[in-house]
């Protein structure tokens, strides 16, 4: 893995925020602030740890209930 | 010979088999402690005495009839996520008070089928999330229970009842562990189905057991997990080489280092290798990765929910789900691969260790209005390794400290064998005088 700088939080928190707006209007957007400066700072968090092409696949495939064992 | 509030489960199953008493007395006096002590603690959601006292004549004439199972008379208390047949499953969420489950959930069918009995259900914060249950810290009625197991982990050292069943999907098993005072086991993740429990994120959800001491936790899970039944209650491994990881003491209040310091201490002059160390991936990266998956996976479970009820919801879960729902697909796949990265490099890290050590929370019981930090309790749950919290000792203002240990994947049974053995130095701290 490539561990480069996080890009910061501002422009996750922008984007956020916007979509906010959108989907729940100015004064629901507003009651989220702490929310989505939160995720926006994990986004940003996430964003910053770099995976190469072939890094760590996703399983499509779902487990096996494991019921009873 | 009568049992009394605060017993073992070990003793009760013994005392069962040898007809020392029955399980309606097991069940006639865990029922008159929550009836002279829940008014205030609040552990309990519902307590239906009368389906308990018929589910406990129901295994008084089996062991009549000659059955001897392994949780013969043993009551438990379970987290009101938990389907339970005949009781409502409310989640602390009001539309669902008469949402009375059909059947049991998986994990309540396997209890029952080993002669283990409900005693009824605990409080949760709303749906497991982080609005505070209405329970009590039974060391502190000013102090919070932590969540979102909350009425689970205080049932526990109330004497209420012996084992208790909770849930972590961020530190919801150990939190509340830690701050009232008793043991929480989560192990390692997938190890029971969650068939029958709501869900707050289907990748992160953990299933997990509570009880007064290290052995009655493994005695139930040995018998849930389907482990060789061994007995529980023999001499644990040798000195343990243990991982201090000093990233969780730097980050933790003056009483908690103190105190986990004075254990690691102890258990290196007992015999134990302790290491002080920092697990190879910085805990701020495992927190992002696990806060988006958290945070993506919970708005799918209750997007819908909150749209049908949102004067229902909680403003933390509500805010929550809502801010949830915005993460692009990208980000949450991303965080998905890099959780798999990470527990490939803790796992490989891991093979020079048996254990990782370090404080269960960063301070003590915090007040009412919060469930208290979860960091902590965060990197077992998304590495999906097992971890345990014990109660190893009371800080200056006289309220519970825990010390978690985290294990490796598939090694519960080392993991509670290490326990066991750090209990041998570090004797946990019992219930307060008040309730016994």
């Amino acid at each position: 893995m490539d561990q480069r700088q996080n890009p910061g939080a501002g422009e996750y928190y922008r984007r956020l925020t916007s979509a906010a707006r959108d989907d729940y209007g100015e004064q629901r957007a507003g009651e989220l602030d702490d929310q989505l400066r939160h995720l926006s700072e994990m986004m940003a968090g996430v964003a910053g740890q770099r995976l190469t092409l072939t890094d760590a696949p996703i399983e499509q495939l779902p487990r096996q209930d494991r019921s009873g064992q | 010979m009568t049992p009394e509030a605060g017993m073992r489960a070990g003793q009760i199953v013994a005392s069962v088999h040898d007809g020392s008493f029955t399980t309606r007395d097991v069940a006639d006096v865990h029922l008159a402690q929550i009836e002279r002590y829940d008014d205030s603690i609040q552990a309990f959601a519902t307590v239906d005495e009368d389906m308990v006292r018929a589910e406990a004549d129901w295994l008084d004439r089996q062991r009549d009839a000659g059955a001897r199972l392994p949780l013969h008379g043993v009551p438990v208390a379970v987290k009101d996520i938990i389907d339970v047949a005949g009781l409502p499953t409310i989640a602390g969420f009001e539309p669902y008070r008469e949402n009375i489950a059909r059947q049991d959930a998986a994990i309540i069918s396997r209890l029952r089928s080993l002669g283990a009995f409900v005693l009824g259900k605990t409080h949760t914060t709303q749906f497991a999330v982080g609005d505070p249950a209405p329970t009590q810290n039974p060391w502190n009625q000013y102090k919070s229970p932590a969540g979102s197991s909350a009425g689970s982990g205080a049932a526990i050292p109330s004497g209420m009842s012996p084992i208790a069943l909770g849930s972590q999907t961020a530190g919801s098993m150990l939190r509340p562990a830690a701050f009232n005072g008793c043991v929480g086991f989560k192990p390692t993740r997938d190890w029971m189905s969650m068939n029958g429990v709501i869900p707050l994120s289907w990748s992160l959800d953990h299933l997990g057991i509570y009880a007064g001491n290290v052995s009655d936790v493994e005695r139930v899970y040995r018998q849930l997990a389907g482990h060789e039944l061994e007995d529980s209650d023999q001499p644990a491994l040798s000195p343990p080489r243990i991982a201090l990881l000093n990233e969780f003491l730097e980050m933790s209040d003056n009483p908690v280092r103190a105190h986990l310091r004075d254990i690691a201490d102890r258990l290196a002059d007992a015999g134990a290798t302790v290491v002080e160390t920092d697990l190879p991936v910085p805990f701020e990266k495992l927190f992002s990765v696990h806060q988006l998956i958290f945070s993506a996976e919970m708005a799918a479970v209750h997007r819908e929910n909150l749209r049908a009820y949102p004067d229902h919801y909680g403003p933390r879960i509500r805010s929550g789900v809502e801010a949830g729902a915005l993460i692009p697909a990208a980000a949450l796949l991303h965080a998905q691969r890099l959780r798999r990265a990470h527990i490939d490099t803790i796992d490989t890290w891991f093979s020079q260790f048996d254990i990782v050590m370090m404080p269960t929370v960063s301070t003590e019981a915090c007040d009412r209005a919060e469930t208290g930090d979860r960091r902590f309790q965060i990197p077992a749950t998304l590495l999906g390794l097992p971890a345990i919290s014990l109660p190893t000792g009371l800080s200056p203002n006289g309220l519970p400290l825990g010390t978690q240990l985290i294990g490796k994947a598939n090694r519960d049974v080392g993991l509670l064998r290490a326990a066991r053995w750090i209990n041998e130095i570090a004797p946990l701290i019992g219930i307060p005088e008040r309730f016994k």
